[in-house]
């Protein structure tokens, strides 16, 4: 787990800015215009910009897709009602495709072009994950081996592929070796 | 004597005050018969005074309505929204949520909407009453510290209902409608029983901030300012309101008074000057008692104690306190005006044009106080000068005792009178000097000139050839880029078939500690 690395930065630089740019100049006039005067500098200080919209979690995005599992919902809805030690709901082998759309606005002498709008694909692919919920709440993680593959493009032009390996926790983490002493606990879930 | 008036004009047109009459203007009153003066007047059939070009408003224009678009406030906070709506009227209204006090929730028309300046704008502003959906807290795995910290719990579409049992969800809100995110949790309500704690949010109006901070206890309180009239310190408004219900520990947020708002510099009042010509002295005092009155006794056939001429002419604005001269009858010629003598001398009286000039030096000045220019007036000076000098010379020009003469009858506005031929001449003189002068500065200048262009000295020139090889630098326009990031959908799947399958929840009491 030392080496899991989620928050996987997507950067883009002033060349895939211009390669977007110029493609976005052939479908856009106005663009195609001014196109020269967004070359170098210009091109730069866009891929600044789209490099800060790009710093995403992409831990929320997980999130997003582990919400929408019916199990892990009805567990976040329970802890959330239900003070206590935390649920854990194990998910087996899954992948999760997240889309977000960076966009560039444009303006050019106070005059705003039309926006360029990139696709960034975010692939996840683990083997299992294990999540710990209280009180509403992802409280604990363990991923096991996964990938992410993150993909922006225009339109079919691909301007950045990024994956990372993450090698994952065991299966259960969080599973203690049984003693002697332990007792089982019965738990009501008034549900 | 011909050449003397041809002088005069001369004066006056290198002085730069051309008379300027307004056309199509009634006939002032002085020329018609003083029996028929009042009814003519009173029908505005003739005018007092000479024309006056006003230099500056006397009112401000009415406002026009303007068809403004209204700009988008939702989700800013109500102060914000109220500054960007300042042309319009706004109304507002609360609605349970989870945004911070104040926040525009809708607003009503909503843009690209355009309204009149003044239209009603409706807001719906969040009285911050419900919880916000809970947050991950840190956390770490392996003493790895956990990615996952700040993860917003989201994904809620579904309820979980069975029966009404204590702690069970029986409701959602919003409901889990279509045009929901599937990525969204929505906030839970809980029945009565063992539902989260919502208090009743006590009045804190009128009292200081630190007072209403300790009796809003149960709450977090957050402190706005804003210009009021009551004290500095007091609390003039709490977003959520008095006597709604709020969660325990949710925003609420106080406005409390910064003063009164800095003061406007102070307008500069004027008053625009009555007629008073053809009334009595008593009622024009009366009706000028917001200016020093300056009396001068005038032989006249007009009864006695009648306002025959004013200065300033009526409609002219001036600032309290200002110098206004009235020309007032004694009557001594009410039997006998045909028999008045051509050459009765009239008490030269001084204009504020003419204060404004050497003129007003002269000895006739002292009998009416030059009139102070108003503000306005002060602005454009050259402007005020111009009626003054406009409508009075010809009255000037003319000895008074040369009654036909129509400028001078017609004119009820202070003649002016120049103090002698001999000021004039001089005038005349200077001026003649000074054109004669500047003719010659003319040609001499003009006959340096040519040999100018034959010296040597020729101003470097650049050569064609070097203004080809400059290159013409391009005016760039100015780029700007902003980036935002419109998140999509997230979708998720299982390699094993069935979502019962794939996943195992335990309660971590059945195998932790």
């Amino acid at each position: 787990m030392s080496n899991v690395k989620l928050r996987a930065k997507i950067e883009v630089s002033s060349d895939d800015v211009e390669k977007a740019l110029v493609e976005h100049a052939k479908d856009e006039p106005s663009v195609a215009r001014v196109i020269e005067h967004l070359r170098g500098s210009a091109a730069k200080s866009a891929a600044d910009e789209l490099n800060q919209a790009l710093d995403l979690n992409v831990f929320e995005l997980l999130a997003q897709g582990w919400g929408q599992v019916l199990a892990v919902r009805n567990a976040v809805q329970l802890s959330a009602l239900i003070p206590g030690p935390p649920a854990l709901v194990r998910l087996d082998q899954h992948t999760m495709t997240s889309t977000a759309y960076p966009v560039l606005k444009v303006s050019a002498a106070d005059r705003a072009l039309p926006e360029l709008r990139l696709t960034l694909e975010i692939i996840t692919g683990a083997q299992s994950a294990t999540l710990a919920v209280r009180e509403g709440r992802f409280e604990l993680l363990a991923l096991g081996n996964a990938s992410v593959t993150a993909r922006l493009r225009y339109k079919s032009v691909l301007l950045k592929e990024h994956v990372t390996a993450v090698e994952g926790a065991p299966r259960d983490p969080f599973r203690h070796e049984r003693v002697a002493s332990d007792q089982p606990v019965s738990v009501d879930i008034p549900i | 004597m011909r050449a003397m008036q041809l002088l005069r004009w001369g004066v006056m047109l290198l002085a730069g005050a051309v008379p300027v009459v307004a056309a199509q203007q009634p006939p002032l009153c002085s020329t018609v018969p003083f029996s028929e003066r009042e009814a003519l007047r009173s029908i505005g059939a003739c005018r007092d005074g000479a024309p006056i070009i006003d230099v500056a408003p006397r009112t401000t224009e009415p406002a026009r309505s303007v068809i403004v678009p209204v700009p988008n406030v939702v989700g800013l906070g109500f102060d914000d929204a109220r500054n960007r709506l300042a042309g319009f009227s706004l109304r507002r209204s609360y609605r349970a949520s989870a945004e911070p006090g104040g926040t525009v929730l809708e607003q009503q028309p909503a843009p690209p909407t355009r309204l009149a300046a003044g239209a009603i704008v409706r807001l719906v502003l969040s009285d911050a009453t419900l919880r916000p959906a809970p947050r991950v807290s840190p956390a770490e795995i392996d003493g790895v510290p956990n990615p996952a910290a700040r993860t917003d719990v989201r994904p809620q579409p579904a309820v979980v209902t069975d029966g009404a049992r204590t702690g069970a969800v029986i409701e959602q809100g919003p409901a889990g409608a279509a045009g929901q995110s599937s990525s969204t949790i929505p906030p839970l309500g809980a029945s009565d029983r063992a539902g989260i704690d919502r208090l009743v949010v006590p009045n804190v109006g009128g009292m200081t901030f630190r007072d209403a901070k300790v009796r809003l206890g149960n709450f977090r309180v957050q402190r706005r300012e804003r210009p009021s009239t009551a004290p500095f310190g007091r609390v003039v408004e709490q977003v959520p309101q008095a006597s709604t219900r709020a969660a325990l520990g949710s925003v609420v947020t106080l406005v409390v008074s910064s003063g009164p708002a800095r003061a406007a510099a102070p307008a500069i009042e004027t008053f625009e000057l009555p007629n008073v010509i053809g009334r009595s002295y008593a009622d024009a005092s009366g009706a000028l008692s917001e200016f020093k009155v300056a009396r001068i006794e005038k032989a006249s056939d007009a009864p006695s104690g009648q306002i025959l001429a004013q200065d300033p002419a009526a409609g002219t604005s001036l600032a309290p306190g200002s110098a206004v001269g009235l020309q007032v009858s004694d009557g001594s010629l009410a039997s006998g005006a045909a028999t008045t003598p051509a050459g009765t001398p009239t008490p030269p009286v001084t204009t504020p044009a003419v204060v404004s000039t050497p003129a007003a030096t002269t000895p006739a000045a002292e009998t009416m106080p030059p009139a102070v220019p108003t503000p306005a007036v002060e602005t454009a000076p050259t402007a005020a000068a111009t009626p003054s000098v406009e409508t009075a010379p010809p009255a000037a020009a003319t000895p008074p005792a040369t009654a036909a003469t129509p400028a001078s009858a017609q004119s009820n506005r202070l003649p002016v009178t120049f103090p002698s031929s001999a000021t004039l001449l001089l005038i005349a003189g200077v001026l003649i000097g000074l054109g004669l002068g500047a003719l010659l500065t003319r040609r001499l200048f003009l006959k340096r000139q040519p040999t100018a262009d034959v010296e040597p000295p020729v101003p470097a020139r650049p050569e064609p050839a070097e203004i080809v090889a400059v290159p013409v630098a391009e005016t760039a326009p100015e780029i700007r880029f902003a980036a935002r990031l419109d998140v999509g959908e997230t979708t998720i799947e299982f390699a094993a078939p069935s979502d019962a399958d794939e996943t195992t929840m335990e309660h971590s009491r059945e195998l932790h500690e």
